[in-house]
């Protein structure tokens, strides 16, 4: 690995609370990744993204920086990558899903809130994701009240610019979120200096386009039984996306997609042929946490899809390629993403029909909807989930964690108690 | 021979069985358990259990319980813990269909038996409310025993609170209200049952089959009888039974 440590210097890292991060993650990673058998070859590419996390994508954003580009940071599948890309920008999806920078974070948060939402401001005031110290402004939205509120108190640290949310989807709704998005497209503008032309934002959407393809391919192969890849490795590919080149993250995925084609042919897999198929829906899992689809793979399961903002919710829509003038790309854009079913809205009907639709169409023999704890979204939320899937017959476990390590031991009782439930149907 | 171990948080239970003859069964606590028979073997920690009783290091060795994977038993086949405790009040009780309630050391357990296979089960959250780690803080907060504290269950004070730490001030709150160590013991009591009848609720039958070290509880079985309307069985050595389920696992 090259010495990035000058790098993580001049980008005002703690270095001290970095390298501590920095040795704890390969190791999770060893026994979490490298553990698995039957891993595809297309896995390599990204294990080296890993590995070099905090290294060569960060040198790249660096390079960007001093040929004049910007970068910005987000934290939700709702900010419009296509706009940023538009204007010559890169965006990132910024650091989450560990327990860091706890003590800082408590400073300025209430000590009962999401965990998702206490890391990012750990992250920042600990100054230990490269990312977040590489982005000049950071896209915040209205998805729920806790970020909503926090995205106040960390624009002390870095501007943030929120986009309202709407929470429910009536034309006025609509309308409200197609000015935000074009609120949007003019701030990216300023902030990086370059005017979005109909010819950019048209390229912009398709590479976009052609890496949600790419994700839905790989999604697609996961139908086979046995399963070509695990759902480890797919969440892994999905957290990857947030923030790798894009054309690059693409290729790497559809080579992968051939791979898994040939597997699927001769008939391989990761689990046994037969292995419980389930789903994983509810809060996104951000890298680097794997702790409860790991449970669910060591038990004999294989994960066959994530309905998630880190999984399906992030690439199931495609934005229309067709349109001719910037105003109408747009408002295509701002279409698409309106499609995106989180528990911000009410009533959240599409996200029901999603799961049940996909436990026929993945053949999953039951779903696990895993709430972040202090998600109130989510969390209420599970009871449309249980309703709609008990309307179908489907199995379902509910479960409510953290970050924390300390409860994978009462996850994998219940899981397993779960697969045997499943065993006896 | 058949050995079955459950690892528990507070305390491991062993169970040796043989076809139609009883077991044997011997209980350690969990802590002096792991420092006598324990120790770090190339990063894992290793339970070696020759000299314990069991049939030494070889085969026939079940294990399960909180501590099943993070602690390796020499020579363990290692199964589920609804499972092996399922398993094990159905060779206790010789019953097909109930509702299994296993109340542990630090969880709860409620798994809904048909026909001798679990169809769905409920468990306690990363908390140790409702378990027989409260019951142990607040016999200590009232200095009495468990024995003691088992007896009661008539007029109980009024408690809101579970939690196996912060129980106690509020139990300390009703000492000072001068209320009796009866009436405070059956608030615990009856504050348990509490947290645990959602569960119950979701999955009732006519019989419940009360498991776990909490089963010993003479007042918990009849407060619980007396508001479910259900046969409370409570089998002998109710803590023994995901230890004796791993025998029955191996046995099949």
């Amino acid at each position: 690995m090259a010495d990035y440590r000058k790098m993580w210097e001049s980008l005002g890292l703690d270095l001290e609370s970095h390298d501590q991060l920095m040795n704890v993650l390969p190791t999770t990673y060893g026994s979490v990744y490298m553990s698995q058998e039957n891993r595809p070859e297309g896995m390599e590419y990204f294990d080296f993204v890993v590995s070099e996390v905090h290294g060569q994508r960060i040198q790249e954003l660096q390079d960007h920086k001093a040929a004049g580009g910007k970068v910005i940071g987000a934290f939700c599948v709702y900010v419009p990558e296509e706009i940023v890309r538009a204007a010559g920008g890169i965006q990132v999806g910024l650091c989450s899903g560990v327990e860091i920078g706890t003590a800082q974070a408590e400073k300025v948060l209430p000590r009962n809130i999401c965990p998702l939402i206490k890391s990012f401001m750990g992250f920042k005031l600990g100054k230990v994701c490269p990312y977040f110290e590489s982005c000049n402004m950071v896209v915040g939205e209205t998805t729920c009240d806790g970020k909503k509120k926090a995205f106040e108190i960390l624009n002390d640290f870095v501007p943030v610019h929120v986009m309202e949310t709407p929470q429910m989807k009536r034309e006025k709704d609509k309308a409200l979120w197609l000015s935000e998005v074009q609120d949007f497209l003019a701030t990216v503008e300023e902030y990086t200096g370059n005017k979005v032309t109909a010819e950019s934002l048209r390229q912009a959407i398709k590479d976009t386009n052609a890496k949600r393809r790419a994700l839905l391919r790989l999604n697609e192969l996961r139908r086979h039984d046995p399963a070509p890849i695990s759902g480890k490795d797919c969440l892994l590919i999905e957290q990857i996306s947030m923030y790798d080149d894009v054309p690059r993250f693409t290729a790497q995925v559809n080579a992968l997609c051939d791979e898994l084609e040939v597997r699927v042919k001769e008939g391989k897999g990761v689990a046994v042929t037969g292995a419980p198929r389930l789903i994983l829906s509810g809060t996104p899992m951000a890298l680097p946490n794997w702790k409860v689809p790991h449970v669910i793979e060591t038990s004999g399961a294989v994960i066959v899809a994530e309905e998630m903002c880190t999984g399906l919710r992030y690439f199931e829509n495609l934005v229309p390629e067709e349109e001719e003038t910037v105003e109408q790309m747009v408002e295509a854009i701002a279409g698409r993403y309106l499609d995106i079913n989180c528990a911000c809205f009410t009533p959240n009907d599409g996200r029901m029909e999603k799961i049940v639709s996909l436990a026929g169409e993945m053949k999953a023999d039951g779903v696990i909807n895993c709430t972040l704890a202090f998600c109130d979204p989510y969390l209420v939320e599970a009871n449309r989930v249980t309703k709609a899937l008990q309307e179908h017959n489907i199995p379902l476990l509910n479960l409510e964690t953290d970050y924390g390590q300390e409860d994978s031991a009462q996850i994998k009782t219940r899981v397993e108690a779960f697969l045997e439930m499943l065993g006896n149907r | 021979m058949f050995a079955g171990i459950d690892l528990g948080s507070r305390s491991v239970k062993i169970a040796l069985m043989e076809k139609d003859r009883p077991p044997r069964l011997q209980k350690y606590d969990t802590m002096e358990f792991y420092r006598a028979h324990g120790k770090k073997v190339s990063g894992k920690f290793m339970l070696d259990v020759a000299g314990t009783g069991l049939p030494g290091a070889g085969a026939g060795i079940t294990a399960t319980g909180y501590g099943r994977h993070s602690v390796k038993v020499r020579g363990a086949r290692v199964i589920p813990e609804i499972k092996a405790h399922m398993l094990g009040a159905i060779h206790l009780t010789s019953l097909a269909d109930f509702t299994l309630l296993d109340l542990g050391g630090q969880d709860s357990k409620v798994a809904l038996v048909r026909g001798g296979r679990m169809v769905d089960f409920m468990t306690n959250d990363k908390c140790a409310a409702s378990t027989g780690r409260y019951l142990e803080n607040m016999a200590a907060a009232l200095n009495i025993s468990l024995v003691e504290l088992s007896r009661h269950y008539r007029s109980p004070v009024e408690l809101a609170s579970t939690c196996a730490i912060f129980g106690e001030s509020e139990l300390i709150g009703k000492v000072v209200e001068g209320y009796s160590i009866p009436a405070l013991a059956a608030g615990v009591n009856h504050s348990i049952f509490k947290r645990i009848l959602p569960m119950l609720n979701r999955l009732i039958s006519k019989t419940i089959v009360f498991t776990g070290g909490v089963a010993y509880s003479e007042a918990l079985r009849l407060i619980i009888a007396e508001k479910t309307g259900a046969q409370v069985v409570v089998p002998e050595n109710p803590e023994y039974a995901g230890a004796i389920g791993c025998c029955v696992e191996a046995m099949r």
